[in-house]
């Protein structure tokens, strides 16, 4: 497998400060990729730097081997961006939203046809996007990706602030879409959501890079696996399944009662940001 | 630069200004000001002519039959006088005894004309008077002619009102109102708008360039600078000529407004930032077209710079036929368009490095 985004010692400051730090990585071609982080560790930073949107302070990142800042034009026509502010024009209706990107990316009107019945936005194309509820704007901006055949997708929290059945869609979408060989680079807060999607993931903290592997290695790696016994009344005892003569005396405690059940704990990904990222910082 | 990536933004942003009010207000505006003056005021030019005549003439009435033109008989020549000095009388004519008659007998009499000032109404009343004479005695102008400009002070280049009728001074005061609004109010909203919502970014994600993004919305405040200058001069009932001269110079004009107005937008952050920059751009700019206003003020010679001014200046001259002094201006407006997008390219690739 080969490399499609590649960063090298990224850096990028603003006004002395700086907002993402040496950052080293390379994201594979198919790969569903998510950088997870606190408000602020510098997640939309890092993907304006990958699609070219501002020029690092140094270090370097490139797409599919054209740098991103300065072959934009390179670089343009194979990403795709869904932001995390949904930015599409609300007095126009979808299918004018749709259809002037597409005149911007020279692509033919059936292309637009085409998204607006795949992510299911034909039947209210031509009402004006303002009505549009969260999720069907999600929706938009997911097509308005698409339309130029993207090899990369950069989605920035895309289930930020949807309803749990819109947020499952958009999550069945990014799927769907890995499945047919697009690249996902994905931001969240959200752990669970990160850890059903990604291939591999990064936690991010005040910029830099603090570790980077598969959600499971991870788990692994910094968890604690845990055996979690649930007793006739009800009395619930955890322990840790890696200090055996501990397990043996809690057993022990347990005495003559009777178990109901055993069930073996893992670490969620969630424990494990925060045991790695700690708390988020406060500005 | 690609121009249907161009074509696509201003066809997007002509639609998207008229549907939100508060630019599609900047673009009504001075349409909406000629149309209700054009009904509330008609279009036609009122020129009072003032007549002494110690004896009944034929003058006053055939004057009178003219559509235009209003006669008032004075029994006192001094009453004449300070009726055209406050200027409610733009042209006096004082005839001498026996006009009539001297003028049938072939004898050449000696009249007495008077103009309020340099002002095209003045000398059309001049004009009338004389095509009347030759009406009644149809051979080359049969009298002795003395003219005397009351108010002769003003300097015609300063004073742009002096050298217009009302008609022709309200045309380029629209003309010019329409120009600024669209150029410094609306083309700025249109950027500051795509940043506020942040579409600016998928625009520059898009494969269209900054510049590319920049040229489109300068030209959506050219194309609206040109639809409501024919508006205006299609109301007005201004000949095909110097509407098409006009509109030349309107193009070229509005396009250096609107490389300010892109700058104005590139510098503003918000709309309300826009707006405390804006109006202060549109009231210097609407200056020299208020010259008719203020009179004949020294400091209308300080806003020779302005763009406003030599685009004024040019209007008013094609409106007055003066086609010399109008290619003048506008080669000082195309070398004012050069000096200002080289200042816009400037600035927008020191924002761009930001």
């Amino acid at each position: 497998m080969d490399a499609i985004i590649e960063a090298q010692h990224l850096c990028k400051e603003f006004k002395n400060k700086r907002a993402v730090n040496d950052l080293t990585f390379s994201i594979q071609r198919g790969e569903i990729f998510g950088l997870l982080g606190h408000n602020g560790a510098g997640k939309t930073t890092t993907i304006r730097l990958l699609t070219g949107q501002i020029p690092p302070t140094s270090g370097s990142c490139s797409i599919s081997g054209y740098h991103s800042f300065t072959e934009q034009h390179r670089v343009k026509p194979l990403i795709g961006i869904v932001p995390e502010t949904q930015n599409v024009y609300g007095r126009m209706s979808g299918y004018e939203n749709l259809l002037f990107f597409a005149r911007l990316y020279g692509v033919k009107k059936t292309r637009v046809n085409e998204l607006l019945e795949q992510l299911h936005l034909k039947q209210a194309c031509h009402d004006r996007v303002d009505t549009y509820s969260n999720g069907m704007r999600q929706r938009l901006l997911i097509a308005r990706a698409l339309l130029n055949h993207p090899q990369v997708i950069f989605f920035d929290e895309p289930t930020r602030g949807l309803d749990p059945t819109s947020a499952r869609e958009i999550r069945e979408l990014i799927r769907q879409l890995a499945n047919t060989g697009i690249t996902i680079f994905l931001t969240t807060h959200n752990m669970e959501e990160a850890d059903s999607l990604c291939h591999r993931v990064a936690f991010i903290k005040s910029g830099s890079i603090i570790v980077i592997d598969t959600p499971q290695n991870l788990k692994i790696k910094h968890g604690a696996r845990k055996a979690r016994i649930t007793l006739a009344n009800q009395q619930e005892i955890i322990i840790p399944l890696s200090d055996t003569q501990y397990l043996m005396s809690e057993l022990q405690t347990i005495n003559n009662q009777e178990i109901l059940m055993i069930h073996s704990q893992e670490a969620t990904l969630e424990d494990i940001f925060i045991y790695l990222a700690g708390k988020e910082e406060q500005p | 630069m690609n121009g249907q990536r161009i074509a696509a933004i201003v066809q997007k942003d002509l639609i998207d200004a008229i549907r939100t009010p508060r630019l599609l207000l900047i673009i009504i505006t001075p349409l909406i000001v000629a149309l209700f003056i054009n009904i509330v005021f008609g279009n036609k030019l009122t020129i009072n002519i003032g007549i002494y005549a110690p004896d009944s003439t034929q003058i006053a009435a055939i004057l009178e039959q003219v559509d235009l033109v209003r006669v008032i008989l004075f029994e006192d020549k001094n009453l004449l006088q300070s009726a055209i000095r406050n200027k409610s009388i733009t042209t006096g004519i004082i005839l001498p005894q026996e006009f009539d008659t001297l003028l049938l007998s072939q004898n050449t009499p000696h009249v007495e004309i008077l103009l309020a000032d340099n002002s095209q109404e003045s000398k059309l009343g001049l004009s009338l008077f004389q095509q009347a004479i030759q009406q009644l005695v149809p051979k080359s102008l049969p009298v002795e002619l003395t003219i005397t400009t009351l108010d002769s002070e003003q300097s015609p280049n300063n004073d742009l009102r002096g050298t217009l009728s009302i008609d022709q001074y309200a045309i380029v005061l629209w003309l010019v109102m329409g120009i600024v609004g669209n150029s410094v109010m609306l083309v700025p909203s249109l950027i500051v708008e795509e940043r506020e919502r942040q579409t600016l970014d998928a625009l520059l994600l898009s494969p269209a360039t900054f510049a590319e993004i920049i040229a489109a919305k300068a030209a959506v405040g050219v194309c609206y600078s040109l639809i409501g200058s024919a508006v205006i001069l299609a109301m007005q009932r201004v000949n095909i000529t110097q509407t098409l001269l006009i509109i030349m110079l309107v193009l070229l004009g509005s396009f250096t407004l609107s490389l300010i107005g892109v700058m104005i937008g590139v510098l503003s952050n918000n709309i309300q930032t826009l707006n405390s920059y804006g109006n202060v751009f549109v009231f210097i700019l609407m200056f020299p077209s208020l010259a008719g206003m203020i009179g004949n003020n020294p400091i209308l010679s300080y806003t020779r710079f302005l763009p406003t001014y030599s685009l004024t200046q040019g209007i008013s001259q094609i409106l007055t036929k003066n086609f010399h002094n109008t290619i003048t201006n506008s080669i000082i407006i195309a070398i004012q368009t050069l000096l200002i997008f080289s200042l816009v390219i400037f600035v927008l690739h020191r924002q761009r490095l930001r």
